[in-house]
């Protein structure tokens, strides 16, 4: 009987890529793919990779499920329910941040996560101090348990007003759940926030993904692939690997900061350019909050930030004729013309202009040449009431300066510029070519440098 | 460089740069504003009268950073200092400005400088020098807000980070601020503005509205010529209670006009072009020294923006809401060891023919983040019994009108309470068959005694364990509700 090479195992999961690298302790290069989920299941993708790269056994897997940011963008998570101190049932939906950040008469807050059917006031108190003034009553939560146990919803999430100061009635209301069978998310586990509503957010966002996260996690479990019971599973966190019952559901929205730190020297800002967002990564600097469109919640990861472009931003009408790029990316549905997918022009669309992708795994079998035309004439039509003759060129540089003037604003003057990422070489070329005195250097391991990371950091140990 | 395009990149480095500030402004040399992140009406035509009058009497250089708070100089409330600092680019000034907001006091006084220390133009950074002797002078002051120069001087720092983080991003874009840039920029703002502006149909609207006491009054024309729009307060009176700087006034009538439009509009030189703004001087909408102004700084603007819009929707149909609560419920607990405590509840959007209202929004302020209750209970001796939307407050109809927020605290020392609900405290109206929304009010429950309903303004001394409930006002409903039959 030969010997049995175990392999190390890094998956990488948006809402439509999978990448995957592998490698084994004796070889020097891991083998990496990247597929569109919207066309080769999860199970098949699994299936043809562990072929491929002849996986026999592993040892380890490292988990970054990263759609959390799609979930909650598409507000496609379970509303928890909310149990709150009461005359504060209101308060979490008060704070939400407006939309618009100019004056409008029809503004709006963002879009809650709780649904106000499923809040309750709980009769009770803490002082500032710390001091109990009214505690949880028994019969108060016998009342709720039997309206909750009527829904299939099983995740709570409590917010009193002063937990952090003293947790006893968020923790009695905590047992009284759990016991029967509920999920239970106390905001005094979050103490260190700055004041309630922090808290409260930090809570209700665990237990609005938790859903979500967790059958997410069932399916690579269900998976034969990854059913050896000395088959070690981490999920990436902003902290970490984590085991599956030690993380939480917010933490993975943090995976890729704490993945592209991996070999990352001091002062270095890391530019990553995926399929599915670009962020900036400052490799020595850590954040305690993560700031989200519902307000900063509390979630530890290396300092970073989504940027402003993405390859699905799309085209949208705008004060200077010109277009502008909305505030979102809009993901793979449908996605861009390029691919086939969409009508709207998107970032990616552009770019497929002015640079050559076709060598881009997995974009190579997907671009549509013949599209070019499609998305040009798309593009004339946003510029058409300013009655300016633009040639090509000038239009797609235009798009492109537009687009990408915003993360340049931002670009530190006093440190090293990295990019990272399966994009990275076409962005440099781009802004290169568009901006003036920029010193921007490529990761040698750039394509699949989220996947591999977890192999740069056990070399560096 | 087409023109359009080096403008909406200027935009956007503006926009991005300017990103960690609240309330921020450029203007060029002559203070002709190129960017403005306003927090409320009144930065929007502020920010370019304190610049202007920083530098004609400062004669700012680069780096120097000029501090005031005078409304007379362009200064919001006077709990709020304004920064303007000197930014060099390309040989070109360029008037950089941001705003420190600390705690607000209500003020209901007959003078101005009874409202809080009154801060001309001050150099408080030259020559890469601090101004000491002025903070040891406001240190000394009994009035002097806290952590001043510590505030102060970690926003001038990062107006100074921000500073140069502008310089870099311009000359990586290669766009040179330059005498000829920044023409073709307010040019094209102009244009494009003024394209909007267009957008409203073409006519005119009258309205008086009557204050405390009737014979004070607040007259407005609005005229929407072709891509301009006049707005006449010719036949304001003067009032004793509510007035308004000149540029406040600016900031309303352009933040409630292009609010109006369906395209999200910059306010900068280009938009204030297409506007024309004309305030009978000593009148309440162009107060002279020392008329006392912190109510027409807080209250008075969003009475004459919601007056603007409801103009414009006689104008131009398309644009009709109902009323927004506009008078403001405010609030002030002074404590015998010095902490006081203010509130200012923010009322509900009135419904429009195409929308609902909303709940305990107010229409003219960007920051809507209501203080932490722990942290409220933290520093003061008081318990907030409860705060929330103030249920069936919106006016009903087709289209609910939004409701108003009731928030309801028990003082746990004695305190000094003094109030006001600005006038007209009318009820929000509603529109086409909507009706009316609830009005503001304020109540107080002393200790032994049945809840006691307040007057528009007043102070009186509550013993501990006193409880205030404040009530702000609903938006009103628009359209008939139309009455569910049965099969």
């Amino acid at each position: 009987m030969g010997f049995v090479m175990a392999h190390r195992v890094c998956i990488s999961q948006s809402e439509s890529f999978l990448e995957i690298s592998a490698w084994d302790q004796n070889s020097p290069h891991p083998y990496s793919q990247r597929y569109y989920l919207p066309k080769i299941s999860l199970r098949k993708s699994l299936a043809d990779f562990w072929t491929q790269s002849k996986i026999e056994k592993v040892e380890r897997v490292f988990l970054n499920i990263k759609n959390s940011r799609t979930i909650l963008k598409r507000r496609l998570g379970h509303s928890p329910t909310f149990l709150v101190t009461e005359g504060f049932e209101n308060w979490f939906d008060m704070n939400l941040p407006i939309k618009t950040r100019s004056f409008t008469l029809n503004p709006s807050r963002v879009e809650s996560l709780l649904d106000s059917d499923w809040v309750f006031g709980v009769k009770e108190r803490t002082s500032a101090t710390g001091e109990v003034i009214s505690e949880v009553q028994t019969e108060e939560l016998d009342f709720l348990a039997a309206k909750l146990e009527l829904t299939k919803n099983k995740n709570i999430c409590i917010g009193f007003l002063h937990s952090s100061k003293n947790p006893q009635n968020e923790n009695r209301a905590k047992d009284y759940f759990v016991a029967k069978g509920f999920q239970v998310f106390t905001s005094h586990e979050y103490a260190f926030c700055k004041n309630e509503r922090q808290r409260w957010l930090t809570a209700i966002l665990n237990g609005y993904l938790a859903p979500h996260i967790h059958e997410q996690l069932s399916q690579y479990f269900a998976s034969e692939l990854l059913s050896d019971p000395e088959m070690e599973i981490e999920i990436v966190t902003g902290e970490g690997f984590k085991s599956r019952d030690q993380f939480t559901a917010l933490s993975s929205l943090v995976g890729d900061p704490y993945l592209l730190q991996a070999h990352a020297s001091q002062n270095e800002v890391i530019y990553y350019f995926g399929f599915d967002e670009f962020l900036s990564v400052e490799s020595s600097t850590q954040q305690d909050t993560l700031s989200t469109e519902l307000g900063p919640a509390a979630i530890s990861s290396p300092k970073h930030e989504v940027l402003p472009i993405s390859p699905t931003h799309v085209l949208q009408n705008d004060f200077w004729g010109l277009g502008a790029w909305s505030d979102s990316a809009a993901g793979y549905e449908p996605g861009p013309i390029c691919i086939g997918r969409g009508l709207q022009p998107t970032f990616l669309d552009v770019l497929s202009l002015y640079v050559n992708l076709e060598k881009l795994e997995p974009l190579q079998s997907m671009l549509i040449p013949q599209n070019k035309r499609r998305i040009l004439e798309a593009l004339h039509s946003f510029s058409k009431d300013l009655k300016q003759e633009w040639s090509q060129k000038e239009l797609i540089e235009s798009l492109l300066r537009l687009a990408l003037t915003p993360v340049v604003a931002r670009f530190p003057g006093d440190r090293p510029i990295v990019f990272a990422g399966p994009f990275a070489s076409a962005m440099k070329a781009v802004f290169q070519q568009l901006f003036k005195g920029l010193n921007i250097s490529l990761d040698a391991d750039s394509d699949f440098k989220l996947t591999r990371a977890p192999l740069w950091r056990e070399k560096e140990l | 460089m087409n023109p359009y395009f080096n403008a909406a990149c200027l935009q956007s480095i503006f926009e991005r740069t300017l990103s960690s500030l609240p309330s921020a402004a450029l203007m060029d040399s002559q203070s002709q504003p190129l960017f403005i992140k306003y927090q409320n009406l009144i930065d929007i035509g502020t920010y370019p009268q304190a610049s202007s009058i920083c530098d004609q009497y400062m004669k700012i250089k680069n780096g120097d950073v000029i501090l005031l708070n005078d409304p007379y100089s362009g200064g919001s409330i006077m709990s709020t200092m304004t920064l303007i600092m000197g930014l060099e680019m390309d040989s070109t000034m360029i008037l950089f400005g941001t705003r420190v907001a600390f705690k607000p006091k209500l003020a209901r006084e007959a003078h101005v400088d009874q409202e809080g220390i009154r801060i001309p133009p001050t150099p408080i950074f030259r020559e890469g020098h601090w101004n000491d002797d002025f903070f040891n002078i406001i240190e000394h002051h009994p009035l002097k807000p806290q952590q001043f120069q510590l505030n102060l001087k970690q926003k001038v720092g990062e107006m100074q980070a921000i500073s140069h983080q502008l310089l870099r991003s311009l000359e990586i874009c290669g766009l040179r601020l330059n005498k000829k840039l920044l023409t073709e920029f307010h040019a094209t703002c102009e244009q494009r503005a003024k394209k909007y502006v267009s957008d409203i149909s073409i006519g005119e609207a009258y309205t008086e509205i009557n204050l405390e006491p009737a014979t004070e009054k607040l007259c407005l024309r609005v005229e929407i010529q072709d891509s301009k729009a006049i707005f006449d307060f010719t036949r304001t009176t003067h009032s004793a209670s509510l007035s308004l700087t000149d540029s406040a006034v600016v900031g309303a009538c352009a933040g409630a006009l292009y609010s109006s439009l369906s395209q999200s509009v910059p306010i900068n030189a280009g938009a204030l072009r297409a506007i024309e703004v004309k305030t009978p001087k000593g009148s309440l909408v162009h107060a002279k020294y020392p008329a006392p102004v912190f109510l027409g700084l807080t209250d008075g603007v969003s009475l004459v923006a919601s007056t603007v819009i409801d103009l414009i929707g006689q104008i131009d149909p398309r644009k009709k809401m109902a009323q927004s609560g506009f008078s403001q419920v405010s609030v002030d607990i002074d404590f015998q060891q010095g902490t006081h405590y203010f509130e200012w509840l923010e009322s509900g959007v009135a419904a429009s023919s195409e929308r609902s209202g909303i709940p305990g929004l107010d229409l003219w302020k960007r920051s809507h983040l209501n203080p932490s209750v722990e942290a409220t209970e933290e520093l003061l001796p008081l318990r907030v019994l409860s705060t929330g939307y103030r249920q069936k407050s919106g006016g009903s109809g087709r289209n609910m009108g939004g409701d108003g927020v009731t928030k309801a605290i028990e003082i746990l020392q004695p305190g000094a309470l003094s109030w006001a609900i600005s006038p007209p405290q009318t009820k929000p109206e509603g529109l086409s068959g909507g009706k009316a929304a609830s009005p503001p009010e304020i109540a107080v429950v002393i200790p032994g005694q049945s809840k006691q309903k307040l007057p528009l303004i007043g102070k009186m001394s509550l013993p501990a364990r006193s409880q205030v409930i404040m009530n702000s006002a609903g938006g009103g409903g628009f359209g008939e509700k139309v009455e569910e039959v049965g099969d």
